[in-house]
C-alpha cells in the first residue's frame, strides 16, 4: 500500500466526493425508466421530456464518473508488464504518461469540443424533437466538464508518481475482494 | 515518410503504449490525439478532423442503447453486494452434492446463472473464487481443474444474454454494418438489434455451459474426483429457502431476457426493470420480516400486467367504458403498491449500506466502459484520418481464400488480440476496423456471435486474461499461477471447438432469432 500523499489525497478526495454524489443518479435513472415503461405498458402514457432526462442524467453520471474512476484506479490497465515492474518503475510510467498522454488528452478534448459547446450555448440549444427536454446546452457542457475534471485525479497521480508513490497493481482487485469477505 | 506508414505507426505506438500499463482509456485518447497533433504539425494530418470529436463523444454519452450498460451493471452490483449471488452458489452446491463431480457441475450451472444475471465477469469470478475455490479444493479437485472451471464458467456472463458485451457489440456492429452495406450500394440495411444478438447468442452460450459440464463430469468420473457422495453435506436445504434463494433471481433473469427477446421492452427498459427487481430482491434479503410486503408489490405488478393484457387501460378510456374505468383504477392501485414496495426496498437497501456501495461500483465500472468507448472514438477518428481503414480493407482483400480467408484472418486476429487486450477494447477498437470489408457479404448476426464466442477466450488466455487476474487476486497462496494457466487451457480448447461448430453450422446462431421473428 502506497503512503498517502497529502495533496494527492485532497485532489482525489474532490473527485471521489463528486462521484459519490452523481452515483445516486443511477437510482433516479432506474426509477424514472421503470415509471416510463410501466406508464407506457399500462396506461399508454409517455413523456419525451422524462425519457430524454434519463439520457442526459446518464451523460452527467458518466462524465463525472470518468474522473471518479481514475481516482479509484478503476480504469482498466494492461498489467502484463506492470506486474513485473517495481514501485519506481510504475511511478516512472505514471509520471511520463501523465505528461505525454493525459495532458494532451485533456487539452485536445477541451479544445476540440469547445466550439461545439459554445455553439450550443449561443443558441441555448434545446431538444431536437418537439416536446423534448430544454436546456440541452447545459448538459452538453459535460464535454468540457469531463476532461476538466480529469485534472483532479490526473494531478494527484502526477504528484504521487513524482514522489515515487504509485498504486501497486491488483490493488483494485484486492480491495474488492477484501470488501467481499466482510 | 510515406503516408502509408502512418496507420502502422499509429497502431504500433498505441499497442506499445498500452503495454506500459497506463489506464487504457487515457492511453487510447493520449496516443491518438498526440499523434494527430504531431502529424498535423508535419502537415500529414488534417487537424480540422478533430472538430468532429465533440459531436462524436456527445453521441457516445447520449446513446440510448448504451444507456442499458449502467443499468445492467447496477442490477449486477446489487445482486452481488446483497449476497444474493453468493447464496445462489452455496445452495446450488448443497443441492447437487449427491452427483459425482456435483460441486463442479453445480458451478457450471450457477456460473451461467450468475454470469447472466450480473453480466460482470469480475464480480462473478471473484464471488465464485471466494466461495467455491476452497470448497472445490477441499473436495479433492486438482487446483488446475478447479481454477480453470471457475474462470471459464465465471466468464460465461459475456456470452449468455443479457450481457453488456453483447450490447456493446450490437452498437459497434450496427454502425459498421450500415457503413459496409452503403459501400456496396445497399442503403436500407437493417441495423443489428440487441434483441437479435441476444437471441443468437443464447443457444451457443448454453452449448458452452453443457460442454463445460460434460468435460467436468467426464474428468471427475475418470479420475474419481469428488466421488464419495452423500456424506459431505448432512443438512439438506429446505425447499422454502431454496425457492427464495434460487427461484427469485431466476425469475428476474427470465423476465429481463423474456421482455427483450419477446420484443416487449427495449434493452434499456428491460435493464431498468432488472435493476428495480434486483433492488426489490435486495430489500427482501436485508429485511426478511417485510418480505411479504415486497413480494406483494411484485405480485401486484404481475397482476396489473395481466389485467392490461385483457382490458384496454389507456387513460383516455376512463370515462368511456365501465370495464376500462374499473381496470384503470385496479392497475393504478397495483402500480402504487409496486411503487411503495420499490420505495421501501430502496430505503431498506440504502440503510443497510448495500445500495450506496453498489451505486459507487456501478459508477466506477460504467465510467471504465465509457472511458474506453471515448478512447476508441478518438482512436478511430485519427486512424481513419490517416486512412488506416482503407489500408486494412485493402489488406483483407489480398488474403487468399476470399471471404472465408478473411473470416479466418479476422477470427485469428481477434483471438490473438485477446492475449493482450480486454474484450471491451477489442470490440471498440478492432471490430470496427476488421469487420468493415467482411460485413459487405456476411450475416452481421452470425459474425457478431462468432466474435462474442471468440472473445470469451480473451478472458482466459494468459498472460492478460481478466478472469485469471481476478481469480489470482482472491485465490489462496497455495494455488500457483502456473497451475491456473494450465487449468484454463482445456476450456480455451473447448471454446475453440464451439467456435468451429458455429462456423460449420450457422443455424445454431441464426435459428432462434429467425424463430422469434416468426
Amino acid at each position: 500500500m502506497a503512503k498517502p500523499h497529502p495533496w494527492a489525497r485532497r485532489l482525489d478526495g474532490i473527485a471521489l466526493a463528486a462521484g459519490g454524489l452523481v452515483a445516486w443518479l443511477v437510482i433516479a435513472m432506474t426509477v424514472t425508466q421503470v415509471a416510463l415503461v410501466l406508464g407506457r405498458a399500462m396506461f399508454g402514457f409517455g413523456s419525451l421530456q422524462l425519457s430524454e432526462a434519463v439520457i442526459y442524467a446518464n451523460a452527467v453520471f458518466v462524465g463525472v464518473g470518468v474522473a471518479y474512476a481514475l481516482s479509484r484506479d478503476g480504469h482498466t490497465r494492461i498489467d502484463v508488464l506492470r506486474v513485473k515492474m517495481n514501485d519506481i518503475g510504475r511511478a516512472r510510467v505514471d509520471f511520463w504518461a501523465c505528461l505525454v498522454l493525459l495532458l494532451p488528452t485533456i487539452i485536445v478534448l477541451i479544445w476540440a469540443s469547445l466550439p461545439y459547446v459554445i455553439r450550443a450555448w449561443q443558441t441555448l440549444e434545446g431538444s431536437r424533437s418537439v416536446g423534448g427536454m430544454q436546456g440541452v446546452f447545459l448538459f452538453k457542457s459535460m464535454l468540457i466538464v469531463m476532461p476538466a475534471l480529469l485534472v483532479l485525479p490526473g494531478l494527484a497521480m502526477f504528484l504521487r508518481s513524482y514522489a515515487g508513490l504509485s498504486k501497486p497493481p491488483f490493488e483494485a482487485v484486492q480491495r474488492r475482494s477484501a470488501t467481499d469477505e466482510q | 515518410m510515406s503516408s502509408e506508414m502512418l496507420p502502422l505507426l499509429l497502431l504500433g505506438l498505441t499497442f506499445g503504449a498500452l503495454l506500459l500499463g497506463f489506464p487504457v482509456a487515457l492511453t487510447l485518447c493520449g496516443v491518438s490525439l498526440g499523434f494527430a497533433l504531431l502529424a498535423g504539425a508535419l502537415g500529414v494530418f488534417d487537424l480540422s478532423l478533430l472538430k468532429a470529436l465533440g459531436p462524436r463523444i456527445w453521441g457516445v454519452l447520449t446513446n440510448e442503447l448504451l444507456l442499458a450498460i449502467p443499468l445492467f451493471i447496477l442490477m449486477g452490483t446489487v445482486l452481488d453486494r446483497s449476497r444474493i449471488a453468493a447464496d445462489l452458489l452455496k445452495s446450488m452446491g448443497d443441492l447437487m452434492h449427491r452427483v459425482p463431480g456435483g460441486l463442479g457441475l453445480s458451478l457450471c450451472v450457477v456460473g451461467a446463472l450468475l454470469a447472466a444475471s450480473t453480466g460482470i465477469v469480475g464480480a462473478t469470478v471473484i464471488a465464485m473464487g471466494l466461495i467455491s475455490l476452497p470448497a472445490l479444493l477441499a473436495r479433492g479437485y486438482p487446483a488446475p481443474l478447479a481454477t480453470g472451471l471457475i474462470c471459464a464458467s465465471g466468464s460465461l456472463g459475456q456470452i449468455i444474454p443479457p450481457s453488456i458485451v453483447l450490447v456493446l457489440l450490437a452498437d459497434q456492429l450496427g454502425a459498421v454494418y450500415g457503413e459496409a452495406q452503403r459501400a456496396v450500394g445497399n442503403w436500407t440495411a437493417q441495423p443489428v438489434s440487441v434483441g437479435d444478438l441476444f437471441a443468437g447468442a443464447l443457444l451457443p452460450g448454453l452449448l458452452l455451459v453443457c460442454i463445460y459440464a460434460g468435460y467436468v463430469y467426464v474428468v471427475c468420473r475418470a479420475r474419481g474426483i469428488d466421488a464419495d457422495v452423500g456424506d459431505a453435506v448432512t443438512d439438506k436445504p429446505r425447499l422454502r429457502t431454496l425457492i427464495g434463494i434460487f427461484v427469485a433471481p431466476l425469475l428476474l433473469l427470465i423476465a429481463v431476457l423474456g421482455s427483450i427477446l419477446g420484443g416487449i421492452a427495449t434493452p434499456t427498459e428491460a435493464a431498468a426493470l432488472g435493476a428495480a427487481g434486483a433492488i426489490l430482491l435486495a430489500g427482501i434479503k436485508v429485511n426478511p420480516e417485510r418480505a411479504a410486503f415486497l413480494w406483494s408489490g411484485l405480485g401486484a405488478l404481475l397482476a396489473a400486467l395481466v389485467v392490461r393484457a385483457m382490458v384496454d387501460t389507456r387513460l383516455h378510456l376512463f370515462f368511456q367504458s365501465v370495464l376500462s374505468g374499473a381496470a384503470i383504477v385496479l392497475t393504478a392501485l397495483a402500480a402504487l403498491l409496486f411503487a411503495a414496495a420499490l420505495l421501501f426496498a430502496l430505503v431498506m437497501s440504502i440503510r443497510s449500506g448495500v445500495l450506496s456501495v453498489a451505486i459507487r461500483q456501478t459508477l466506477e465500472i460504467s465510467a471504465m466502459v465509457y472511458g474506453i468507448l471515448i478512447g476508441a472514438t478518438c482512436f478511430a477518428l485519427v486512424f481513419r484520418g490517416v486512412e488506416g481503414d482503407v489500408m486494412v480493407g485493402d489488406f483483407l482483400q489480398t488474403l487468399p481464400g476470399g471471404e472465408t480467408g478473411a473470416l479466418v484472418f479476422v477470427m485469428a486476429t481477434v483471438f490473438l488480440l485477446g492475449f493482450f487486450l480486454d474484450v471491451i477494447e477489442i470490440i471498440t477498437l478492432a471490430v470496427p476496423i476488421l469487420a468493415l470489408t467482411l460485413l459487405q457479404t456476411i450475416d452481421p448476426l452470425w459474425f457478431g456471435v462468432l466474435i462474442a464466442v471468440n472473445l470469451q477466450t480473451s478472458y482466459l488466455t494468459p498472460p492478460f486474461g481478466f478472469a485469471l487476474f481476478y481469480l489470482r487476486g482472491v485465490a489462496p497462496e497455495t494455488v500457483q499461477t502456473v497451475e491456473m494457466y494450465r487449468g484454463v487451457i482445456p476450456f480455451v480448447l473447448l471454446q475453440l471447438c464451439v467456435l468451429l461448430l458455429l462456423i460449420a453450422f450457422p443455424g445454431l446462431v441464426t435459428g432462434l432469432p429467425e424463430l422469434l421473428r416468426g
